[in-house]
């Protein structure tokens, strides 16, 4: 009841009735077992994958299984979170929702059920084998202490690094950067040029993040990853230097002017895409641009593009180590295993999505890296492509942590780095404010 | 059944009549105001009221500047909207002969466009190095003077009301245009005579004959401006270091990014007394005189 009124309440009584309210509207439809014709309904809820991929997601799962059908809603990410908020609140979550990993994860954790049991059904007892050890150590990001059970399962995998535009490297006569002074030294160039050397969409918080995360793998790995998982080391001098490097792309003019009110997405994605941008940082997703109908050629072949790891910052620190973990994934909640058979269908579907025919479909469309190791896309795509696709996944087996597990230190995270970046805090003043909410969240 | 001035049963027939809408207003208004009340007593994980939420409101850096950009939203846009709108509309109304229509519909349009495109369109318009306006400072000359609006604390906040004027202007206009085309034209030939023209027949005439127009905008300009969110949210996510944020934005951050429900129930909370005061001010200060479209209703 009070879960009921925590969202209800703060969805209507004030003024952000109309936004909160259009979210909660969405009509959950019955997570039992409709036995309409002897057909069982699972509903799937998602921000991602994009509507026309789920939707041919689904018609492959429901060609395999004719005596399923499933109910989809994907919507833009803000929405689904209100949306799932208001369901979990009413208890008419769907079967399957799409997860990130840590605290989207850990807030319906009391909704979702322990999916190690089920894992070890569909996939055997070494299923644990089968993912990537730091994706399934996200997908526990924030359990806690003595809770092994995982609540989710990734479908898909990413890694972060910097992408860059080879054509106009190539124009200009510049190689990929080995150093964080060849890095500048190629963007001045770029922007010389009239192309703009290094995008950074600052506005948007897990860009920011990401980019901090990157420069403080050089810095200090070990505190990163403690802090990251909550045991916070945010005031570590590795991690002050690391917020310092940061502020060094905004005043040695490697990020573009005005970054910090700039959008990754859309705007710098695009301005890439369209050959605008000398360097970005991106990671595996952009594969997926390379099946995208509207892409230029040189997109769609990827010939144009390439990657590399952020270079040493400085003498003696070593290029960013891989870094990644999970895209997406999906939980399977309570209301699924109300019903046998409902609960018997949501497995089937829940084994297609991550390594089925469901998987092979994202996939087929490069949507990201499959979490499920040995699948491999079935479409023609050129030694390039492969190459970039391989070396991914090759990374992605030893890539290090990239979330935050907290969202409210992730939150404070990018706005102290923003205030880093715009000159009105100092590096050092701004990672004690992250210690100082880390610590108290530790202790709340 | 008890007799009133106008018959037998009539009292509880009116009861029966507005029954359902009071059980609907009390079922989605007033219970979710009470239990969001409740909930913002509670401590996010703890059991137990408290007042913890409102005493570390009083503490937290980013509920001030919410709380002051909402106040700064409030007074500029419904002032700008309000001034704009209807001095636009008078011109359109006295001085335009032909194609009336067109020119409101044109006004109008940026209403009918999602606040998504907007806020695309206008971040590439502010951009820097790329952006409309940098080409515009190009072309005069005055590229190195060029501000990076969306990324500066001091100008963020202005960058994002000027497009949401822009956006709700045509509504202002159209508004102002209704109200103006009710007054009589009787009114407006007596004063003609009488010479009050231009400026002046501007502000004694035409101003006091739609202030129930002026009073309906205000309120709603006052509302809207206090619901902003998607905006805000789309063009900087409430940065640079929350600079932009508002108390809409910093409660959908605080509940459904930071997962503190609680907390966010009491910003909630603190926006709704906000709006409450404004209306409660607004209808003493017009005492209930107000329509959609103007006219002369009291």
């Amino acid at each position: 009841m009070i879960r009921i009124s925590k969202v209800l309440s703060l969805s209507l009584a004030c003024s952000t009735v109309a936004l909160l309210a259009a979210g909660c509207g969405n009509s959950t439809t019955s997570n039992q077992a409709s036995a309409n014709h002897s057909k069982v309904t699972v509903t799937v809820w998602s921000w991602t994958p994009v509507s026309s991929t789920m939707n041919a997601i689904v018609a492959k799962i429901e060609q395999k299984y004719p005596n399923i059908h499933i109910q989809t809603n994907i919507e833009p990410n803000s929405d689904y979170l209100i949306a799932l908020k208001s369901a979990a609140a009413s208890g008419s979550l769907p079967d399957i929702i799409g997860l990130s990993a840590g605290s989207v994860t850990q807030e319906y954790r009391p909704d979702l059920q322990p999916l190690n049991t089920i894992a070890q059904k569909l996939w055997g007892p070494g299923w644990k084998q089968d993912f990537p050890s730091a994706a399934l150590s996200q997908a526990m990001l924030g359990n806690p202490a003595g809770n092994t059970s995982t609540y989710m399962l990734p479908q898909e995998v990413e890694v972060i690094n910097i992408w860059y535009n080879r054509q106009i490297f190539q124009q200009l006569h510049l190689t990929p950067p080995t150093s964080f002074a060849q890095l500048a030294s190629d963007a001045h160039a770029i922007q010389k040029a009239g192309y703009i050397g290094f995008y950074e969409g600052a506005a948007q918080s897990d860009f920011v993040q990401w980019m901090y995360m990157q420069i403080a793998a050089q810095t200090d790995l070990r505190g990163l990853e403690a802090s990251a998982r909550g045991v916070p080391e945010w005031t570590q001098p590795g991690m002050i230097k690391a917020a310092n490097y940061w502020k060094d792309f905004f005043t040695d003019g490697v990020f573009q002017a005005g970054a910090l009110g700039d959008q990754q997405y859309p705007t710098g994605a695009n301005l890439f895409a369209a050959g605008r941008v000398g360097m970005m940082s991106l990671g595996s997703w952009w594969l997926q641009e390379s099946q995208m109908s509207t892409s230029p050629q040189g997109l769609k072949t990827m010939q144009d593009y390439g990657t590399f790891f952020l270079p040493p910052m400085a003498p003696g620190l070593k290029a960013t180590p891989p870094m990644g973990g999970v895209d997406f994934g999906w939980g399977m909640t309570q209301n699924s295993a109300k019903s046998l058979a409902v609960q018997k269908a949501t497995e089937e579907v829940f084994k297609q999505l991550i390594s089925g025919v469901g998987e092979q479909t994202s996939l087929n469309q490069m949507n990201d890296l499959p979490a499920f190791k040995g699948m491999t896309p079935t479409i023609s795509l050129n030694s390039h492509i492969l190459s970039l696709y391989h070396n991914y996944l090759a990374e992605i087996q030893v890539a290090h942590n990239h979330e935050i597990g907290n969202p409210t230190v992730a939150q404070a995270l990018v706005s102290n780095l923003q205030s880093v970046a715009a000159g009105t805090e100092s590096a050092a003043a701004a990672m004690q404010a992250v210690q100082k909410i880390a610590v108290a969240q530790e202790n709340s | 059944m008890q007799a009133t001035p106008y018959g037998h049963g009539t009292k509880w027939r009116g009861w029966i009549y507005a029954g359902p809408s009071l059980i609907l207003f009390a079922l989605f208004m007033v219970f979710p105001i009470v239990e969001n009340v409740v909930d913002s007593l509670y401590r996010n994980g703890v059991p137990g009221l408290t007042l913890f939420n409102y005493r570390a409101m009083l503490h937290d850096v980013t509920f001030g500047i919410a709380l002051k950009n909402s106040l700064l939203w409030l007074v500029l846009t419904t002032v700008v909207q309000m001034a704009i709108g209807f001095f636009v509309a008078v011109l359109l109304e006295s001085r335009i002969r032909w194609g009336r229509g067109l020119y409101r519909t044109l006004l109008f349009l940026p209403m009918a466009i999602t606040p998504t495109v907007i806020a695309i369109v206008f971040s590439n318009i502010y951009a820097p190095d790329y952006g409309l306006l940098f080409g515009v400072f190009k072309l005069l000359g005055i590229a190195s003077r060029f501000p990076a609006l969306l990324a500066s604390a001091r100008t963020v906040t202005y960058a994002i009301i000027v497009v949401n004027v822009w956006q709700w202007i045509g509504f202002y206009v159209l508004m102002y245009s209704v109200g103006i085309a009710n007054i009589s034209p009787e009114v407006l030939d007596a004063a003609k005579v009488d010479g009050v023209v231009g400026w002046r027949r501007i502000w004694y005439i035409i101003s006091p004959m739609v202030r129930s127009t002026h009073m309906s905008l205000m309120i709603l300009g006052a509302i809207q401006a206090l619901q902003q969110f998607p905006l805000i949210y789309l063009m900087t996510e409430g940065g640079p270091a929350n600079s932009s944020q508002v108390l809409g934005s910093y409660i959908f951050q605080t509940g459904f990014l930071e997962s503190n429900m609680n907390y966010a129930s009491a910003v909630s909370i603190v926006l709704l007394v906000l709006a409450l005061i404004v209306a409660g001010v607004q209808l003493l200060v017009t005492r209930g005189n107000f329509a959609i479209g103007g006219g002369t209703r009291s």
